[in-house]
C-alpha cells in the first residue's frame, strides 16, 4: 500500500508524532514534571482545579535572566529564583539608595570591629513541604555550595574568602566552615578574617537550600533534575509543574510567612529572544516581559500596558588595555572623553533613557558634586592628542577596533555616533559586535591585541575592585592610588565614612578618566494592565529585590 | 541488498570525517563554554574560571578531547551538556520529536499542496492559473523564513488573534492533540510556504518536460482519456525529479528551522542548535551534527532507493 502512496507514509508518521508529542514524554524526569499531590484522585488528575488567577510572564527575558538556570550558577535569574527561594537579605524595591531589606534575616549587626556578624532570622518560616527553616539550613547551604569540586560558579556570598575557615573548607583541608556558626535555630553568626562593615551587602545571593529535601551531591548542583522536578524553597510560591524548554508553573505556598499569594498560578515562559516575548505580550499570551529601551517607547501612552523602569545599575564604559603604553597617558584618555558628544547620545540615541555617570559607580549617591562632566569639546580633545603626540604618544598605527558583546540596534547606533565623534578628532575606531565567548577571547585572553572594549559593569566598584584596579589587575593598570582608595572604603566604620571613601574613589576615577565611564541606561519591563499590584525593576542579575509577589493579582 | 550494504559501509568513514571537521570547527570558534557562563555585568575571577574549565575537561589538548568524545560515542554515549548537565542523547530524542512534528507537517503540506498545484499548472502552461501560481511561487521562494515568520505572527496572532504567539501548548490547560495542532498551525504554515513553492515549481517543470515526450504523444494518439494520460504517462514519469527534491529536503526535518523555531518559541532542533552554538556547548553541538549527518546520509540512501519505486526501470547493481 505504502509503496504506491509514499505520502501516506509520511502523513501517518507525522500524525503518530503529533500524538506522541501530546502524550507525556518518556525522556528524562525533568522533561515534564508536576508536583506530587498529597492524595491525587483519578478525578483530580483528569480535571485539574480551575485556575482563575494565572499570571504568565517572560521573567527570564533580558540581561538579568537565566532561562532554565539553577541557583549558584551565573548570578543572574534572580527575578524568578526569588519566587521559589529566599536569600538572607535582598535589595529594596528600587535599590535607588543601595538599601538592603530583610528577607530570611530580619536584622543583622556587626561586633565593634565588624569581624563578627550576627544575623537574626525570621520566625515562622517554613519550607514548601512544611518543615521548619532554621539557621542550620543556611550553614549547610554555605558548605554545600562551597564544597571542593562543587558544581557552582558563584558561591552566593561575595568575598566568601573573608569568612574564617572558608578557604580551608573550599580546598578540602577542613570538614566545615568554622567561621559560620549556628547560635540557635534563629541566629547565625559569621566571623571574618578582616573587618568588613558592609559584609551584609555580600549576602544578597545567599539563598537557603533545604538539607532535608536535597537528594544530590554538591558536584551535581548544576546537573540535578531536582530544580525542575521537586524544588523546595521558602519563597511565596512553590513548584507546580515544568515543561522543559517551555515553561515552569508555580502554585501559592500556603506556608508563606507573609500569607499565601493571591495568584493561583505564576508561570515563567521561556523565550529564545526578546522579540518573541514582546509579540507574545502584544498578542495577550503573556502578561509581562522585560523589554529594551527602544521597544519600551512603542508602549508609551498605550492604556493596555503598564511600564516599569529603573536604572540598570550597570555602567557602560570603555575598558582600556594598559598593557599598551599609550593608555598610560592621561591626555589620551581625557581626549576620548572630551571627543565624544555624550549629551547628544543621551538625548538623541537613548531618547533620555540613560544617565551620564562620572565614574564606574552606578549609584548617584556616591558621585562627587564637583565631578568633571567632560562636556563635549572636540577642540580640546584635538589639543590634548596633539600635546601627547608631541611627546611621542599617539593612537596612530594601533588597532582601534572596539569589540563589544552588546549587539542590539541601540548599541550599534551608540557606537556609530562615537565612531563619528572620534573620527572628527582624528581617532579612527571600528566597532565590532561579537558574542560573549568571542568577546572574552578577544579582551581577556588576547591581551596585547586590543586597545578599547565597550562593555557593562554592574554592582559598583566593590565587585570589580580586586580584579580591575589593584594589584595584578587584568588591564595592566598601575595606579597605586587605587589600593589606598579601596583600603579606605574597606576601613570605613560608619555609613558616612564609607560614603566619603567611595565618593573619593569615584572622584579619582573621574579625574584620571582611568576608563571611559559613559552612562547608566534605563531598562524596562512591560506588564498588561490586567495585572494588579505588580512590581518590577530591572535589577542587575534580576535582583533579588522586594517585589511582594504574594500581593500580585489579575483583574 | 549488496548495493545497500556497500552504501552503508561507505558512509561510515564519511561520518567519521564529518565529526572530525565539525569538532575542529566548533573548537576553532573563539571562546569556550566557560566564557558563556560568565555574566560580564557581574564578573568572576580568573581562578574560578580556570576551575570550571578543568571541571569540563577543557584543559585537555584538542586531540585528547576528540578521542575521549569518539570513545564515548562508540559506547553509545553522547555525553552531557556543558550548559546544564542534560544527557545529550535524551535531549536529542525530545527535540527531534518536536522538530519532526513541525517540519514533517510543513513537509506534508508542502508536498500535497505544492505537487497538486504543480500538476495543475503543469497541465495548463501559459494559462492565467500558470502565471498566477508561478508568480506566487516566486514570492514564496524569495521570502526569507524569518520575514514570513514575523509577518505570520504579527498578522494572525497579534492583529487577528486567531493563533497563539508561540509555544507548543496552552499553559494551564491539559495537553491535547487539538491544542498542539492549534499551536502548530502558524509555524508549520509559515514554514510550508517555501517547501510548497519549491515543490510546485519542480513539479510544474517536470510535468512540462514529460508532456513533450514521444510516449505521451503516442498515448494520446491511441485514444487514452486525458486523465489517464496525465496520471499514468506524464505524472509517473515526472515523479523522479520530485522525489529528488523531496529527498534533499529531508535533512531539514532534523536540522530544524532556525528562524521559525526561534520566532515561534518552538523548542526543536533549530532553536537547540542556536542555543548550543552560542553557549559553545561542544557535546550538544557534536550530538546535533552527528545526528544530522547520519540523517542526511540515510536520506540520500532512501532517496536513491525511492527512485526504484518511482521508476521500475531503475536497477541497482
Amino acid at each position: 500500500m505504502f509503496k504506491r502512496k509514499p505520502l501516506s507514509l509520511v502523513a501517518v508518521l507525522v500524525l503518530a508524532l503529533l500524538v506522541g508529542c501530546t502524550a507525556p514524554a518518556a525522556g528524562p524526569a525533568a522533561e515534564e514534571a508536576s508536583a506530587p499531590s498529597a492524595e491525587p484522585t483519578a478525578e483530580a488528575r483528569e480535571e485539574p482545579a480551575a485556575v482563575e488567577q494565572m499570571l504568565i510572564g517572560g521573567f527570564d527575558v533580558g540581561p538579568g535572566g537565566d532561562p532554565q538556570g539553577v541557583l549558584y550558577n551565573n548570578g543572574a535569574g534572580n527575578t524568578w529564583f526569588v519566587k521559589l527561594f529566599t536569600p538572607l537579605i535582598m535589595m529594596d524595591e528600587a535599590f535607588s539608595e543601595h538599601t538592603s531589606e530583610a528577607a530570611l534575616a530580619v536584622r543583622w549587626e556587626p561586633n565593634t570591629d565588624a569581624t563578627v556578624w550576627t544575623f537574626h532570622l525570621r520566625e515562622g518560616v517554613k519550607w514548601h513541604d512544611g518543615e521548619d527553616f532554621t539557621a542550620s539550613d543556611l550553614k549547610w547551604t554555605a558548605e554545600f555550595v562551597s564544597a571542593p569540586q562543587a558544581a557552582v560558579t558563584h558561591y552566593g556570598i561575595n568575598q566568601a574568602n573573608q569568612i574564617v575557615g572558608w578557604t580551608e573548607y573550599n580546598s578540602g583541608e577542613a570538614d566545615e566552615i568554622v567561621g559560620i556558626r549556628v547560635v540557635d535555630d534563629l541566629t547565625l553568626e559569621i566571623e571574618l578574617t578582616v573587618p568588613n562593615p558592609r559584609f551584609y551587602d555580600s549576602l544578597r545571593g545567599f539563598y537557603a537550600l533545604p538539607e532535608h529535601a536535597i537528594d544530590f551531591t554538591s558536584t551535581e548542583i548544576f546537573s540535578s533534575d531536582w530544580w525542575f522536578t521537586s524544588p523546595i524553597g521558602t519563597g511565596p510560591f512553590k513548584f507546580d509543574s515544568y515543561a522543559k524548554d517551555q515553561f515552569m508553573a508555580l502554585a501559592p505556598n500556603e506556608f508563606y510567612w507573609d500569607g499565601a499569594p493571591e495568584l493561583d498560578q505564576l508561570v515563567n515562559r521561556y523565550f529564545v529572544d526578546e522579540t518573541a516575548a514582546v509579540l507574545a505580550l502584544e498578542s495577550g499570551d503573556i502578561d509581562f516581559t522585560y523589554v529594551s529601551a527602544d521597544v519600551a517607547s512603542r508602549f508609551e501612552g498605550n492604556p493596555d500596558y503598564q511600564i516599569f523602569s529603573g536604572p540598570s545599575f550597570v555602567t557602560n564604559m570603555f575598558n582600556y588595555n594598559y598593557q599598551n603604553e599609550v593608555w598610560t597617558d592621561k591626555r589620551i584618555r581625557q581626549a576620548i572623553m572630551y571627543g565624544v558628544d555624550r549629551e547628544s547620545i543621551l538625548r538623541d540615541v537613548f531618547n533620555g533613557t540613560a544617565q551620564a555617570t562620572p565614574c564606574q559607580d552606578p549609584y548617584p549617591q556616591f558621585w562627587p558634586e564637583d565631578a568633571n562632566d567632560y562636556e563635549y569639546n572636540p577642540q580640546l580633545a584635538r589639543e590634548l592628542l596633539a600635546e601627547a603626540a608631541a611627546d611621542g604618544v599617539t593612537l596612530e598605527g594601533i588597532n582601534l577596533d572596539i569589540p563589544t558583546y552588546y549587539t542590539s540596534q541601540l548599541a550599534k547606533d551608540i557606537l556609530t555616533v562615537i565612531q563619528a565623534n572620534l573620527t572628527d578628532i582624528g581617532v579612527n575606531v571600528n566597532p565590532t559586535f561579537l558574542d560573549v565567548p568571542t568577546w572574552r577571547t578577544v579582551v581577556d585572553d588576547n591581551a596585547a591585541e586590543w586597545n578599547i572594549a565597550y562593555r557593562g559593569a554592574g554592582g559598583g566598584p566593590a565587585s570589580h575592585s580586586p580584579i580591575w584596579y589593584v594589584e595584578d589587575n587584568q588591564w595592566g593598570l598601575d595606579d597605586p592610588n587605587y589600593a589606598e582608595l579601596f583600603a579606605a572604603m574597606d576601613a570605613a566604620q560608619t555609613p558616612e565614612e564609607y560614603k566619603t571613601a567611595r565618593t573619593a574613589l569615584c572622584k579619582h576615577q573621574n579625574e584620571e578618566a582611568t576608563f571611559a565611564y559613559w552612562w547608566v541606561s534605563t531598562r524596562y519591563g512591560i506588564a498588561s494592565v490586567n495585572v494588579e499590584d505588580f512590581h518590577y525593576f530591572p535589577a542587575p542579575g534580576g535582583g533579588p529585590f522586594v517585589d511582594r509577589s504574594q500581593e500580585w493579582n489579575m483583574k | 541488498m549488496q548495493y545497500f550494504l556497500r552504501r552503508v559501509l561507505i558512509n561510515i568513514p564519511v561520518l567519521f570525517l564529518v565529526t572530525v571537521v565539525i569538532f575542529l570547527l566548533i573548537n576553532l570558534a573563539p571562546g569556550d563554554p566557560v566564557d558563556f557562563f560568565v555574566n560580564e555585568e557581574i564578573g568572576i575571577s580568573k581562578e574560578d574560571l580556570d576551575f570550571v574549565r578543568a571541571r569540563f575537561g577543557l584543559d585537555d589538548p584538542l586531540p585528547v578531547r576528540y578521542a575521549k568524545w569518539l570513545g564515548q560515542v562508540a559506547r553509545g554515549d553522547l555525553g552531557f551538556r556543558f550548559k546544564n548537565g542534560d544527557d545529550v542523547a535524551e535531549v536529542l530524542v525530545i527535540r527531534l520529536q518536536r522538530t519532526f512534528v513541525l517540519m514533517g507537517t510543513a513537509l506534508v503540506i508542502g508536498i500535497t499542496v505544492g505537487v497538486t498545484f504543480g500538476i495543475f499548472i503543469g497541465l495548463r502552461q501559459y494559462s492565467i492559473w500558470d502565471f498566477t501560481f508561478t508568480g506566487l511561487s516566486f514570492v514564496g521562494i524569495s521570502m526569507p523564513a524569518f520575514v514570513a515568520g514575523i509577518f505570520g505572527l504579527y498578522i494572525f496572532s497579534v492583529q487577528l488573534g486567531w493563533f497563539p504567539s508561540g509555544g507548543m501548548r496552552t499553559i494551564g490547560k491539559p495537553e491535547s492533540l487539538l491544542d498542539l495542532l492549534y499551536h502548530l498551525a502558524l509555524p508549520a504554515g509559515t514554514l510550508a510556504i517555501f517547501n510548497l513553492a519549491t515543490f510546485m515549481r519542480y513539479t510544474r517543470f517536470s510535468m512540462l518536460e514529460a508532456r513533450g515526450e514521444d510516449y505521451v504523444r503516442t498515448a494520446k494518439a491511441k485514444g487514452l482519456r486525458p486523465n489517464t494520460v496525465a496520471w499514468r504517462h506524464i505524472f509517473r514519469n515526472a515523479l523522479l525529479p520530485i522525489v529528488t527534491v523531496v529527498g534533499l529536503s529531508l535533512p531539514s526535518l532534523v536540522a530544524g528551522a532556525l528562524f521559525t523555531e526561534t520566532i515561534y518559541s518552538w523548542p526543536g532542533m533549530g532553536a537547540l542548535l542556536v542555543d548550543a552554538v552560542a553557549a559553545r556547548d561542544y557535546p550538544m553541538v557534536m550530538g546535533i551534527m552527528l545526528i544530522t549527518a547520519l540523517i542526511v546520509l540515510t536520506a540520500n540512501l532512501i532517496t536513491d532507493l525511492a527512485y526504484a519505486v518511482a521508476d521500475p526501470r531503475i536497477r541497482y547493481e
